[in-house]
């Protein structure tokens, strides 16, 4: 009985060990991806112009305690303004590409009350959220049109002139102290804004110091993966030329 | 040994009870001894301590949170008809140190109550929609109410706080959490770690020996109070029934938390042993006049979201309330439609196989690893789920067209029929229905511009040519 008790505590404890260090490593080791349906990067599907929904920023704090306690604490202020940071930087590199970009809360010439945008825009950013469960675990058959939106994505006024729809969202967690374990991710998500169908997904983990430019940040990996997949009209040759 | 202990628990609750039922006679009342299981939990021998007090400080900020965040239904008829039945089952037992007992509506789709330790007593709009009379609200109180008089939480919390190891165990609970739950909320809330894990206790449950605790103190407060403890067990049933509609991760802290079949079983011993002769149950019309009628905006909010997250058969099931409840409205008609077309090639309740240890895992399997579209994709590979699609289908037609003869004028049945023809390949009708349809919206409607398109669409399936 006694040795049964130990033989159990000895696995609980090298079982938690390596779930501590795989999460550890896991958080380390996450390197940038992006999943896309060959349309999009063979030019079958071309895109000339974005829809941009509002951004999805989310910042928190992390404070630790005593006995490895940690208390997360919102801080909705920086989330806004960091928010804001990384649409104008996703904007600023479609932009670089060649692609026209609007505003999904842009009416146009709907005539639609601003009321009337925000209600479908709720709906298509909660269709994203039921979505995102799987797809974030299997973006791999994006490449398969596993994914879509539905067309109720083509209820935003943008969707007359747009070719896509893109999702900015990002996360992050700070330390009071900074450090090491300050850490961001973005996701870029693009959706044909007339099907709804999920055409790429772009996760970005820069990993090392969170600075407070998401330009530095997260600019230079995401310019690679728009590059890799040709989006927009700027073709990928002349892109990794410099010109 | 924890185990034997249980069992042993277990046996001793049995028998005294079927002793009990034995020298009262079966079905007889037996007040006094009813009334002496009415706990009044540990009263002055629980001491708040510095730890206590901060905790409760996080209660606080949790009720504010969800006030704030417009979670808390506030309508005067139900608050008052909630308040009644509450304030019953709570009787003339004295109101422990630090509690403020408050019954509130929360616009949820879940169907578990919760309580939090200040006395703030949480029910989702997906329970109320799911109970059938006074009684099983009366028994979801007792039991609710039994953690607070017990002081489950702040005796979870002492243990916890000894626990270094329980900040893993709040991070595999974050992962866990199903979407569209209130947890998604809770954890918003800036509240200590320690009290998250609470707060998910007490939704998703105590451990064995308190949640057995609060079973037995709420069977005999509802049947002090007058009710029938037999409406206890039949809420059991339907949580049983709920429960195996849809595959949902399966959530729980505590691997020896009390199975449904067996809490029934002992709300059944009890019920058996104890029902006064005059216990009350309520008419199911008076609980849909009190319940439904304030709840129905809510319930349909969390249809559509069960449509949205893939829950269909739970669609179903709240959309038929709802019709059968209110058979002349129109939107409930549209929403029942819906909740069938979403089904798709589904059945509407799990079949047999599904409901075996393999078919739960495929469906499991299904859930986790497929997307909708390939679900259906396969489902549709089988006679069977050809069959069960033409039959939603037929369902669903039938409730457009029913909501099209209550009000011609309203426009969303014509969309949907266009929808559902569509999927039927029926372009001729579903041109038809989206020209109804654009007909009958203003003209700067959003939907105006896809429907077009599909209008287009359609056409030129007929046509054989492309349409402007």
């Amino acid at each position: 009985m006694k040795l049964r008790r130990q033989i159990f505590l000895a696995f609980a404890i090298a079982l938690f060990v390596c779930a501590s260090a795989s999460t550890t490593f896991a958080s380390v080791l996450q390197t940038n991806s992006s999943y896309a349906q060959r349309k999009v990067s063979s030019g079958k599907f071309p895109i000339h112009s974005a829809c941009m929904m509002p951004p999805e920023g989310h910042l928190a704090k992390i404070i630790l305690k005593s006995m490895g306690f940690r208390d997360v604490q919102e801080i909705p202020q920086e989330s806004k303004t960091w928010s804001d940071d990384i649409e104008a930087m996703v904007e600023s590199h479609l932009k670089a590409r060649g692609i026209n970009v609007t505003s999904a809360t842009n009416p146009l010439s709907s005539g639609a009350s601003a009321d009337a945008i925000k209600e479908v825009i709720a709906q298509v950013q909660l269709k994203l959220k039921a979505v995102s469960a799987l797809m974030y675990k299997k973006p791999g058959a994006i490449a398969k049109s596993a994914y879509t939106l539905g067309d109720q994505v083509g209820m935003l006024p943008c969707s007359e002139n747009s070719d896509i729809l893109v999702f900015v969202q990002g996360g992050g967690q700070v330390f009071p102290i900074g450090g090491p374990d300050d850490a961001a991710e973005l996701f870029v998500t693009m959706a044909d804004v007339k099907t709804g169908e999920i055409l790429d997904l772009i996760e970005l983990y820069p990993g090392g110091n969170f600075p407070s430019s998401a330009e530095v940040y997260f600019g230079p990996d995401l310019d690679v993966e728009l590059a890799s997949k040709n989006v927009g009209s700027i073709p990928r040759k002349t892109r990794k030329s410099g010109q | 040994m924890r185990k034997c202990i249980v069992a042993v628990s277990f046996v001793v609750f049995c028998s005294t009870i079927v002793a009990q039922a034995a020298s009262a006679g079966s079905g007889a009342v037996a007040p006094n001894v009813v009334q002496a299981q009415v706990s009044n939990g540990p009263g002055a021998a629980f001491q708040f301590t510095k730890v206590d007090d901060a905790l409760l400080a996080d209660a606080n900020a949790i009720d504010a949170d969800y006030e704030k965040k417009g979670l808390v239904l506030h309508d005067p008829g139900l608050q008052a008809y909630i308040d009644a039945v509450g304030k019953r089952v709570l009787g003339d037992r004295p109101v422990p140190e630090k509690v403020t007992y408050r019954f509130l509506v929360l616009r949820d789709p879940m169907v578990n109550a919760f309580a939090l330790w200040n006395g703030s007593v949480y029910i989702p709009t997906g329970l109320l929609a799911l109970l059938e009379n006074e009684a099983q609200l009366a028994g979801v109180l007792g039991h609710e109410t039994a953690h607070v008089y017990e002081r489950h939480p702040y005796l979870e919390n002492r243990s916890l706080r000894k626990k270094v190891v329980a900040s893993k165990i709040i991070e595999a609970a974050a992962s866990s959490v199903p979407g569209g739950h209130v947890l998604a909320a809770a954890s918003a809330v800036a509240a200590s770690d320690v009290s998250t894990l609470l707060l998910q206790e007490s939704v998703y449950g105590y451990r064995r020996e308190k949640e057995s605790q609060a079973d037995g103190d709420g069977l005999a407060a509802m049947t002090v109070a007058g009710y029938d403890p037999h409406a206890r067990a039949a809420t059991f049933e339907l949580y049983d029934k709920y429960s195996t509609l849809e595959y949902e991760p399966p959530f729980t802290l505590f691997n020896d938390h009390p199975k449904v079949a067996e809490r029934r079983e002992q709300a059944l011993a009890f019920a058996n042993a104890y029902t006064p002769r005059d216990a009350r149950t309520g008419t199911t019309q008076d609980y849909l006049a009190a319940v439904l009628i304030p709840i129905a905006p809510a319930i349909v909010s969390d249809t559509n979201t069960d449509i949205e997250n893939r829950r269909p058969r739970t669609a179903v099931v709240r959309a038929t309330r709802l019709v059968n409840a209110f058979p002349v409205d129109p939107q409930y008609q549209l929403l029942l439609g819906n909740s069938y077309r979403a089904l798709g090639a589904e059945t509407a309740l799990p079949t047999k196989e599904e409901l075996t240890s393999n078919g739960k895992a495929q469906q499991r399997k299904e859930v986790l690893n497929m997307s909708e579209q390939k679900e259906q994709e396969a489902l549709l590979k089988t006679p069977e789920g050809q069959a069960t699609l033409k039959e939603n289908q037929a369902k669903a037609e039938k409730a457009f067209l029913a909501a099209n003869q209550i009000d011609p004028q309203y426009a969303l049945p014509y969309r949907e029929l266009g929808f559902l023809y569509e999927d039927e390949l029926r372009y001729s009708d579903a041109a038809a229905n989206y020209q109804q349809y654009l007909q009958l919206v203003a003209p700067n409607n959003l939907d105006r511009l896809r429907i077009k398109r599909r209008l287009a669409q359609c056409l030129s399936h007929q046509t054989g040519r492309a349409h402007p």
